[in-house]
């Protein structure tokens, strides 16, 4: 009798947990069966027409793995790009013409590396996939872009910028990155808040991990050169949540500005504390984008005001790109990550035409991505000899709307940065 | 000087949710030897609650109540429906409860999605207030001066009232309680609940601190149950202690020595068991 | 000995599945037995021992840890660097394995806890040694008898060393040290009373399982050619030790099917539907529910329905 209570009680619960989650996607990402049906379908009259219309064409559908964390910490993170890449490729009806469709595959990298191993292998030689797109975790792309390279399978990565080695001089010829990496932003960033805005005391905070201690590292070097002095260093550990203990370590009083990295619950967390500790809005902020970005802009409300951060995109770019991007995400201003992801799927959609679909010669796939010149969401778009992305950085400050919604006014831009950009 | 002041308060925060949290596991273990390795998800499960009350009415004490009521009815309804189960052998303990803190976890990722949270802190608690020369948020404060009301509270209950006294006894002699016309069943039920509810408040009361996020589950439930062993097992005392210990040294270890944190966490964890097997106020518990 | 010929047996069974299945399924089959052999080890000290260790991933990771870090910082040939990585899990086991076994019950699964977040925590934040979160890439196979760099290869390489380890447990299990552990599980005072030293017999089931933890850590990251702070979180070693239980502790064989099931469902279930930690949830819910002495308690069911068709037959 008991037992038949407990089966009762946990169909329940997995039937709420599934309309939950059934809400929730409709309202936002299609579920992942409905997405390869869809393909399918797309493909399908192609297929009978295409004997009858143009005898000589062949429907070619082009399979790509996703490959994105949709469970553990960063999983909003992975649902924003995966949701990023849907929005492009609905776009465009799944198909770049009448002969080629793409059918997306997805994957959970659950943020770790075995996991993302594991199913890059079932991706690769189960689902026969032709490449691979996504990767948001630092720690995930260092492994996958070893695999990519075994495997000889093309890996575009959207997200993950920490490392700068997979696009680095002895990088794989199958790796490319449209994110940007640290190079990038923070040499920058450094030495515009010295030069620029003229700091020249600064208190650098980031999460301890490898990237932080890079983003901080590179941050100091241009900072120092450019004139400035950092007067201390604090690194809190990834997943704090309480900030207190870090905050206190400096004095708000000897130090011009502030330098903080620090991305989803941990800014949100960050930015709130700074402000009730009375050290902003005092003290200015410096930091990468995604500090500030839209995502976490309206959880922190007034105390994000007057953040400058630098970034490779902002919803109010004013590109035409960028306006398509904002109507297909129903007007509303999309965060990095979602840029991310559409931008992956836009800059391997066009590759994908260039060899019309044709995965039979990987490299000529390689040399289509490699010679990639687009107008993005956010700007020229292209790639260096290295396989990592040529582009735009903007200097943006979080300001408060007419309507009191939080958003970015565009200070400065910089053009055409490249991983070896130097003053 | 400024430095002490400041870590004294986050540690003696950090301290006061890790109470509420361990207080309710280190009871029911104590009355049922039930490890509850769900009660971090349902810590959690109060938090999105309340997350969702305050979206909608805007009223933190509401939220407040709502997250204790849903956390409350979700572990009477775990107890009620797992009671054979959960009163067997420890490792099926271990995998039931595990098993649903996944399942749980899993289940506010899809209704709540990913995007980490933050509850506001309430109006009458937004200002920041010079304790001794140091700007602190008043909330902060009131958390601390909470956790003592609530430790001193649940003191009395425990040892003075007549109720704390039935509970008492069910912890030393289940049978002699039952012969004495306890309803150890009720007592059971009630505990646990009452438990669960004060995960889900403090997954409220923590929201504008910690914020809400999946995985805070985990990292609370590791913590909440460090401090119900080196708290001893079953004591409310040791948990008060406890918790006010590992928020200390947590804090400072993290200020100090952030290179080697979880050492300065784990070391001192570890040098109590050895020194003291059953935790600092723990006894040999009848079985 | 009956149980030393069923390994074989199944041994040379599995031997056949390159003929049979696809590359990428023999490569999983490879993981699954992997950690599946991972689970079979850690049942002398979660059943055998009745401790629940929620620690012993510690044992994995670090083995695994040490051969990248002997190839990749000290430039050591990788079968010395074996060695030093599993020396290295072993000198962890024996520096923790006497203070956890002075615990019991949850105490032990707090202590074994702490001491693999302490590991845990050294790998993560000891970014300028251990590459931090971002683990160590590009660990090569060592030469072998026959090339283990394919996948054929590498699978006939880990099917051999697991025999040949589950042999080991088994011996290990049927020794007088075995039978004794169980005596100790059953009735400590008793044991000690008899005159057996509880805490040497629980410090031998503890780095005996830490041994076997380890050698399927080198396994791991030869798989894998990659190492990082996951093959040590307290994660995969409640997926090890909810491995054993589902499996059903003492039975050794439930472990290992439980525990190379579980790295299978998993995979295919992700490829399948987001919510895979629900469903997965859910089977260990509903495991314990309806069967709660674990997969290997069906054998005694099974066996006797059989035996009951069988006499049936028989009578008529």
């Amino acid at each position: 009798m008991r037992k038949l209570l407990v089966l009762l009680i946990l169909t329940g619960l997995v039937l709420v947990a599934c309309s939950g989650s059934a809400i929730e996607e409709a309202a936002t990402v299609p579920e992942v069966e409905e997405v390869a049906t869809e393909a399918v379908e797309e493909a399908a009259p192609t297929e009978e027409a295409a004997p009858t219309e143009e005898p000589m064409a062949e429907a070619v559908n082009v399979k790509i793995g996703v490959l994105n964390p949709q469970t553990g910490g960063l999983a909003a993170f992975g649902a924003e790009v995966d949701k990023g890449i849907q929005l492009y490729f609905e776009s465009i009806d799944y198909a770049i013409n009448d002969n080629l469709t793409i059918e997306l595959t997805f994957a959970d990298t659950a943020a770790s590396p075995e996991q993302a191993l594991e199913q890059a292998r079932r991706l690769v030689e189960q689902e026969e996939v032709d490449f691979l797109l996504g990767i948001v975790s630092s720690s995930v792309a260092v492994p996958l872009a070893q695999y990519a390279d075994e495997a000889q399978v093309p890996l575009v990565v959207t997200v993950a910028g920490g490392t700068p080695v997979i696009t680095g001089p002895d990088r794989s010829p199958y790796v490319f990155r449209t994110s940007i990496t640290t190079g990038q932003l923070e040499p920058i960033l450094g030495w515009y808040t010295a030069s620029e805005l003229g700091y020249s005391t600064a208190v650098v905070l980031a999460p301890d991990f490898s990237a932080g201690h890079a983003r901080a590292e590179a941050f100091t070097e241009t900072f120092t050169a450019a004139g400035g002095e950092v007067v201390a260093e604090i690194f809190p550990p990834r997943g704090t949540t309480d900030y207190g203990p870090f905050i206190g370590q400096f004095n708000p009083d000897d130090v011009d500005v502030i330098y903080a990295y620090f991305f989803g619950s941990e800014a949100i967390a960050f930015v709130q504390q700074l402000n009730e500790f009375g050290v902003t809005p005092d003290k200015p902020v410096v930091s990468p984008g995604f500090l500030t970005e839209a995502e976490v802009l309206p959880a922190m409300g007034d105390a994000a005001l007057g953040v400058i951060s630098a970034t490779h995109y902002a919803p109010v770019l004013d590109f035409p790109a960028n306006a398509d991007f904002v109507d297909l995400n129903s007007g509303a201003a999309p965060g990095t990550y979602l840029e991310s992801g559409y931008l992956g799927a836009q800059v391997v959609a066009e590759a994908i035409a260039e060899v019309g679909g044709d995965f039979s010669d990987v490299q000529a796939f390689l040399d289509a991505l490699a010679a990639t010149d687009l107008a993005s969401p956010s700007g020229p778009f292209g790639f260096d000899a290295r396989g990592q992305s040529v582009r735009s950085l903007y200097i943006i400050q979080v300001v408060q709307d007419d309507d009191g919604n939080y958003t970015h006014e565009v200070l400065d831009v910089i053009e055409n940065v490249s991983q070896d950009w130097s003053p | 000087m400024r430095f002490w002041i400041f870590q004294l308060l986050n540690g003696l925060t950090t301290g006061a949710l890790l109470f509420f949290v361990a207080s309710g596991l280190t009871v029911v273990f104590g009355l049922m030897r039930i490890l509850n390795l769900s009660h971090g998800a349902l810590f959690l499960l109060g938090g999105y609650v309340g997350l969702s009350v305050q979206h909608f009415t805007g009223n933190f004490f509401l939220a407040a109540l709502a997250g204790a009521a849903t956390s409350g009815l979700m572990g009477l309804l775990l107890q009620q429906t797992f009671t054979r189960t959960l009163l067997g052998s420890t490792f099926n303990q271990v995998l039931l409860t595990l098993g649903i803190a996944f399942i749980l976890n899993n289940g506010m990722l899809a209704i709540w999605g990913g995007l980490p949270q933050k509850l506001k802190t309430p109006d009458f608690l937004s200002e920041s207030i010079s304790v001794f020369g140091v700007t602190y948020p008043s909330y902060r404060l009131f958390l601390i001066v909470l956790a003592f009301a609530a430790g001193l509270a649940l003191w009395v209950f425990w040892e003075r009232s007549t109720l704390g006294a039935v509970v008492r006894s069910c912890v030393d002699d289940r049978e002699m309680a039952a012969a004495m016309g306890i309803r150890v069943d009720l007592v059971f039920a009630s505990v646990f609940a009452i438990g669960a509810s004060m995960a889900g408040l403090t997954g409220v009361l923590g929201g504008p601190v910690l914020g809400v996020y999946i995985g805070l589950d985990f990292e609370v439930l590791l913590l909440a149950v460090v401090v119900v062993v080196i708290g001893g097992i079953g004591s409310l005392n040791g948990a008060f202690v406890g918790s006010m210990m590992v928020g200390l040294i947590d804090t400072f270890g993290k200020a100090s020595f952030p290179e080697i944190s979880y050492f300065t966490l784990f070391a001192p964890v570890i040098l109590i068991l050895l020194l003291r097997p059953l935790g600092l106020f723990g006894r040999i518990l009848p079985e | 000995m009956k149980r030393v010929l069923i390994v074989i047996a199944v041994g040379f069974l599995l031997a056949v599945l390159p003929f049979i299945v696809s590359g990428y399924w023999l490569g999983l089959i490879t993981q699954a037995v992997i950690l599946g052999g991972f689970a079979m080890g850690l049942d002398l000290l979660v059943g055998f021992a009745r401790m629940p260790s929620i620690g012993h991933s510690t044992f994995f990771g670090l083995s695994g840890y040490g051969v990248a870090l002997a190839v990749t910082r000290f430039d050591v040939a990788i079968w010395p660097a074996v060695g030093i990585g599993l020396l290295l899990s072993l000198i962890a086991a024996l520096l923790f394995g006497p203070l956890a076994v002075r615990m019991r019950g949850l105490a032990f699964l707090t202590i074994t806890l702490a001491f693999g977040q302490l590991t845990w925590g050294l790998t993560t934040r000891w970014s300028s040694f251990t590459n931090g979160e971002n683990g160590i890439p590009g660990i090569s196979r060592p030469s072998f008898l026959w090339d283990i760099e394919t996948v054929v290869g590498y699978f006939y390489f880990t099917l051999l060393i697991a025999i040949a380890i589950s042999i080991f447990i088994i011996i290990f299990a049927e020794s007088p040290v075995g039978i004794s552990l169980l005596g100790v599980r059953n009735s400590d005072t008793r044991m000690s009373a008899l005159g057996y030293n509880i805490h040497s017999r629980r410090t031998i089931a503890f780095v005996v399982a830490a041994a076997v933890g380890a050698m399927y850590g080198i396994l791991n990251v030869f798989y894998n050619k990659f190492i990082g702070p996951g093959s040590l979180s307290w994660q995969l070693s409640a997926q090890m030790l909810l491995s054993v239980v589902v499996g059903g502790p003492v039975s050794l064989w439930g472990p290992f099917l439980a525990g190379s099931g579980i790295v299978i469902l998993k995979t295919m279930l992700i490829g399948t539907t987001q919510r895979w930690p629900m469903v997965l949830g859910l089977l260990y819910v509903v495991s314990v529910v309806f069967l709660p002495g674990g997969i290997a308690s069906l054998l005694p069911k099974v066996r006797a329905r059989f035996e009951k068709m069988f006499r049936g037959r028989v009578t008529e």
